[in-house]
């Protein structure tokens, strides 16, 4: 309360930040071995730790086609 | 008695020998022998016997293993050269056509923006704060308004990720708002916030607080950046993200 506040972006104090709950992304690092087997509009099944017992169906709505060397991912 | 005592025992006889006794024949020294012990030849032979037993006994415990050994090492290698070898197989077979692969993953949200104000100045109140969930169609989108007049009226600077969830999830329909914060200019003159500085009221209308251009004319009403309504939902807490997620226009926004 008081506070000043400055006109601007990206270098400018952020008021806050707001985020779209209702759906959700999920980013998972697919093994390499494993990689060529994901494709766009597959089903996958969601376990939650948080949200024991909910089991959430999701898609595969994009895969990056990167391979990873470090790790031996690809997202 | 050793030898050199003999011969010196020997001489000394010879000094007390009469002077005129011619010596039959010249003194010699004689090597003592010591007497043979006195052993039967029958104890000898059984003494020479119990050694060569104890010797072939010490010679056949200590060869005996080792023959043993060897014998055996030998019977296994012939046994292991004569068997057949044994493999594990597998019998090929047709695979599904999905595997099952669990990885660990991470939640996000779909869209993210940050909320930053396009005006200098104090603030005034806040009326969201942190784990506020907001249901309601957003249509974030610049002010053209503002975009032709600087300063002409209010807005609010975002960037283009805010833009671009206003594209996805526009929803042009007035919904009872969301007081987001407002702040005191520092000329005096009371102006909202351009994101979500909607005072929208109770019959849904939107009200800016100060229209008015530089020329004093009546600027046309600024579209609220982000405009939310109440949520049936309590909390994030409560979030269970539907099977099938409509996309309708109308997007949950949790603050924080």
């Amino acid at each position: 309360m008081g506070a000043l506040v400055t006109a601007g972006n990206a270098t400018s104090q952020a008021l806050f930040k707001i985020a779209e709950t209702d759906v959700v992304r999920v980013f998972v690092n697919v093994p390499q071995v494993f990689a060529p087997s994901v494709a766009t509009g597959q089903e996958a099944r969601i376990l939650l730790r948080e949200l024991p017992g909910t089991g959430l169906v999701g898609k595969v709505t994009r895969t990056a086609g990167r391979a990873r060397s470090c790790g031996a991912f690809a997202s | 008695m050793s030898t050199k005592d003999s011969v010196v025992l020997a001489q000394a006889i010879d000094r007390h020998a009469p002077a005129d006794s011619t010596p039959a024949m010249p003194l010699e020294a004689v090597p003592y022998a010591p007497p043979a012990p006195n052993l039967s030849r029958a104890a000898l032979r059984s003494l020479i016997g119990v050694a060569l037993a104890v010797l072939a006994v010490a010679l056949i415990m200590g060869i005996a293993p080792r023959v043993e050994r060897a014998a055996t090492l030998r019977a296994e290698a012939t046994e292991i050269k004569s068997r057949v070898p044994r493999v594990t197989v597998a019998k090929p077979r047709r695979s599904t056509a999905t595997s099952n692969t669990l990885l660990p993953g991470t939640v996000d949200a779909l869209q993210e923006t940050t909320i930053y104000a396009r005006t200098n100045g104090y603030l005034k109140r806040w009326l969201v704060d942190i784990g506020d969930v907001r249901e309601g169609g957003t249509a974030p989108r610049r002010d053209r308004d503002a975009r032709a007049r600087p300063g002409a009226s209010p807005g609010a600077s975002h960037d283009r990720s805010a833009a671009r969830a206003a594209r996805n999830g526009g929803s042009e329909r007035r919904s009872r708002g969301l007081e987001l914060p407002a702040i005191q200019e520092r000329g005096g003159a009371r102006r909202d916030l351009g994101a979500g500085a909607c005072r929208a009221a109770g019959d849904g209308r939107y009200r800016p607080h100060d229209r008015r251009g530089r020329e004093g004319r009546q600027s046309p009403p600024v579209r609220p950046i982000l405009r939310v309504s109440r949520s049936s939902r309590p909390s994030p807490t409560s979030w269970r993200p539907s099977q099938e997620p409509s996309r309708n226009g109308r997007s949950t926004w949790a603050l924080w």
